[in-house]
């Protein structure tokens, strides 16, 4: 929601008894008329008329904020009312005109956002038999008859078949999945082409609901320049790891919940055996969400163009932080984690994020090969414009041969099957790489290892 | 320890057990049945079996308590009656929150829901050292805001500190509520003051009676809601950008600022500030996961703040894997699900109330 101009001097008005206007300001006086009361009557704008209904019941003083419609756009206003011998005296304080709040099926975070599309077009929301339910332009605004509810998004759009080129629109519905880049012309007008995007909808219990997404007139607007075909790198195919993302986290989800309910014999007495399958489900499934997590870090860490945020952030309050996520795990070892004492501070200029998940990998893998009743020490340094933390161990120690190679992908030195996807140094590397610093290691055979995270020191 | 909604589950306070007359284990059952009724019906969750923690029972206690008390002086000080006067002097200090433990039903439930979410407010703030200290928050986001947002949030901070002083039940305590929860409380000590003169004077003493109504009046008739710690929250947020509010949010979690959070959650997702305290206080995971979702909360914030909720909630008994768990589920809990909470909450209440029907009747 955006702020608008707001009004600066108060705006007051004066009531009798019952609720009439007595005197009142020009912009009240305009609202009051817009709602459709006398400018001398009962004051019928609904907020502020529920608020006089308060004061008349209660003959309290109030104060606080309302929002008014008016037309296009709500007005949040800060509102006083104090009741006196002649009836009530208002003022508003503070007056914003605002775009009016989004309903909750826009809330940003799922706000379909097509890169070229913002700002053209309008948009539509059509059932799961792909039939129109709400369109947000009308004939004047698209220059030609808009679709109207209740008929089918392909009797209106002819989605374009040619060459048999993809058709993202049919290949997204078959896998509940969003999609951009559908061409289409009018069926209606075949000289009007569009460009169609969209995404799933689903209900509370994740059924597919229908779809809502963005129509763009592509005969008429220029065509977006060519974006050069960036040098990317991917492994597994440029969409494989969002895809895997979205398949498996939700059911991995759910695995792992049911999984532990029944290993916790939450829901009653269980064979032990059976109990401990459970529990190896539930352990293997948090694997593989932790290799889906990697997966997709991995996917944004090689996009080009990646960047990280420079913010200040403290790596020993960071560094408590990742070892107060870890102690659990820590304890169920019995290594302690001895981390940099209360008020030692090292600022460095980082994602805070980021700097949080290098952390937690450099700390969850020294918990992972520390013998039991050890100790891994985390501590920070601030010197010369470089800022540290440093995670050691007392585990075997890592051959100096290996030093480098443990920073490849998918290697997983010395580590047993289910354990760690081989990702996590590769990707704390890059993220610490692209903030600056490093991750090194130092180590020998026998002696623990030694972890030092190296960024930029924050400067004011 | 927590203390469960069921009669049977229910504890007296200072380990008194059984149905004992005591006004402590009366006002403890009371306060449970009063708020099962106004608060659990209302938002149908009857089914919460760990609503009221000790602590947060033991703080709604000193907020009631300290707000009856400073009523009380009030409403004193405006009688104009030399004769009333001499009889509420007789009654003696703190009167009214003595008196409050014998007739606790005649408390709103609307009014114990506001004190309980004003107690978890304060615990909150009991938990972190910089409690109330606006200059951390003003840091964040230098830039914000204007005049009014400064102002308000020095405001909010000078109300903060006085929400978390030492837990004396016979101190005065502003009475900061909002207008229909003061109107609430001023007529309930008035009537409990002259129910308590009653019993040394003839019932029905209309001199009394005019007396102790014209200076509750007064009373009202003075009362500033805007000057609450709810409102200066309120004026804080709304004197923001969206990005401010956002920038802020986590800032606010951080030291432990609950209602600064929720004033900036409610401009943001269309919530009352009510609901947002409601919604992170909650037994139940998902209503916190959904509103700390809704305002792009990391997971390290959201265990930060998970771990302050914790005597609140509940969770403290699990320790650190109950913490772990959550922040695991929090990053289950996308966005999509967390706008279907929010659509949910946000549908008319008797939609709402019907369809918690028809799901606890499968």
């Amino acid at each position: 929601m955006s702020a608008l101009p707001a009004v600066d001097a108060p705006v007051q008005a004066t009531l009798d008894a019952d609720g009439r206007l007595v005197a009142a300001d020009e912009a009240l006086l305009a609202l009051q008329v817009e709602a459709g009361g006398d400018p001398n009557g009962l004051l019928v704008i609904p907020a502020l008329a529920a608020l006089v209904r308060l004061v008349q019941r209660l003959r309290i003083p109030i104060s606080r904020g309302v929002e008014v419609a008016q037309g296009e756009t709500d007005i949040s206003m800060w509102v006083q009312l104090r009741p006196d011998d002649e009836g009530m005296a208002l003022a508003i304080v503070d007056w914003q005109a605002r775009t009016p709040r989004r309903a909750p099926e826009d809330v940003p975070a799922i706000h379909l956002a097509v890169a070229g599309d913002e700002g053209h077009g309008w948009n539509w929301q059509v059932d799961t038999r792909l039939r129109f339910r709400t369109v947000d332009q009308d004939a004047e605004e698209l220059g030609h008859e808009p679709p109207r509810i209740g008929d089918p998004l392909t009797a209106y759009f002819q989605l374009d078949t040619r060459d048999d080129t993809a058709m993202p629109l049919l290949e997204a519905l078959a896998l509940r999945l969003p999609f951009c880049n559908q061409s289409a012309i009018l069926r209606a007008d075949a000289a009007i082409a569009y460009r169609i995007s969209g995404a799933p909808l689903f209900d509370n219990g994740g059924a597919l609901m229908g779809y809502r997404g963005r129509a763009v007139r592509i005969d008429e607007v220029p065509a977006p320049a060519p974006q050069p075909e960036a040098e990317v790198v991917h492994i597994f195919g440029p969409d494989l790891g969002r895809r895997l993302d979205q398949a498996l986290r939700q059911p991995l989800g759910r695995i792992i919940a049911n999984a532990s309910t029944i290993s916790g014999q939450l829901e009653g007495p269980l064979r032990q055996d059976y109990a401990e399958y459970a529990a190896d489900i539930a352990a293997a499934g948090r694997h593989l969400l932790e290799l889906v997590d990697d997966l997709a870090d991995l996917q944004a860490i090689e996009r080009p163009g990646f960047t990280t945020a420079q913010e200040e952030v403290d790596l020993a309050d960071l560094a408590r932080r990742a070892a107060g996520l870890l102690n659990v795990r820590a304890n169920a070892r019995r290594v302690r984690i001895q981390t940099p004492p209360l008020g030692e501070r090292a600022p460095a200029r980082a994602e805070y994020r980021r700097v949080l998940q290098i952390l937690v990998n450099l700390i969850g893998n020294a918990v992972r090969h520390s013998p039991e009743d050890s100790i891994i020490w985390v501590r920070v340094d601030d010197e010369a414009g470089r800022a540290r933390a440093i995670v050691a161990d007392q585990g075997g120690g890592i051959a100096s041969e290996d030093h480098e190679r443990i920073f490849e992908r998918f290697e997983r030195l010395g580590l047993a099957g289910g354990e760690g996807s081989g990702l996590g140094l590769y990707i704390s590397r890059k993220l610490a790489r692209a903030m600056g610093g490093d991750v090194t290691v130092d180590s020998a055979m026998g002696q623990g290892a030694r972890f030092t995270l190296d960024l930029p020191g924050w400067t004011a | 320890m927590n203390v469960g909604n069921e009669p049977a589950q229910q504890r007296a306070p200072g380990g008194g057990g059984g149905e004992g007359g005591r006004p402590g284990v009366r006002l403890f059952r009371r306060l449970i049945e009063d708020v099962r009724h106004g608060a659990d019906l209302a938002q149908l969750a009857d089914s919460a079996p760990r609503r009221w923690s000790d602590a947060l029972l033991a703080e709604t206690r000193f907020h009631l308590a300290g707000m009856m008390n400073a009523v009380e002086l009030a409403i004193g000080l405006h009688v104009s009656d030399a004769r009333v006067e001499s009889m509420l002097a007789e009654l003696g200090p703190g009167y009214a929150r003595h008196a409050i433990e014998e007739e606790l039903e005649i408390l709103s439930p609307e009014l114990l829901g506001h004190l309980r979410r004003r107690a978890a407010v304060a615990m909150l703030l009991r938990q972190n050292d910089g409690s109330g200290a606006p200059v951390s928050i003003a840091a964040v986001d230098p830039g914000a805001g204007n005049d009014r947002y400064l102002d308000a949030l020095a405001a909010l901070g000078i109300a903060e500190r006085r929400w978390s002083a030492p837990m004396l039940l016979d101190a005065p305590m502003r009475p900061d509520l909002p207008a229909e929860h003061f109107h609430d409380l001023a007529w309930t000590v008035a009537a409990l003051l002259i129910r308590g003169c009653e019993a040394d004077a003839a019932a029905g003493d209309q001199g009394l009676f005019r007396a102790l109504v014209q200076a509750t009046e007064r009373l009202i008739a003075r009362h500033d809601e805007g000057r609450g710690a709810f409102a200066l929250a309120q004026l804080c947020a709304r004197s923001l950008t969206r990005a401010s509010r956002l920038a802020l949010a986590p800032a606010a979690l951080v030291d432990a600022r609950l209602l600064l959070f929720a004033a900036l959650a409610e401009g943001e997702i269309g919530l009352s500030i009510e609901q947002v305290i409601e919604a992170l206080i909650d037994p139940l995971d998902e209503p916190r996961h959904a509103v700390l979702r809704l305002m792009n909360i990391d997971d390290a914030v959201a265990f930060r703040t998970m771990e302050l909720l914790a005597p609140l909630t509940g969770a403290a008994a699990r320790g650190d894997i109950g913490l772990a768990e959550f922040v695991e589920d929090y990053r289950l809990f996308d966005a999509a699900k967390a706008v279907a909470w929010l659509m949910r909450v946000s549908s008319p209440p008797a939609l709402v109330e019907k369809l918690a029907l028809m799901e606890r009747a499968q």
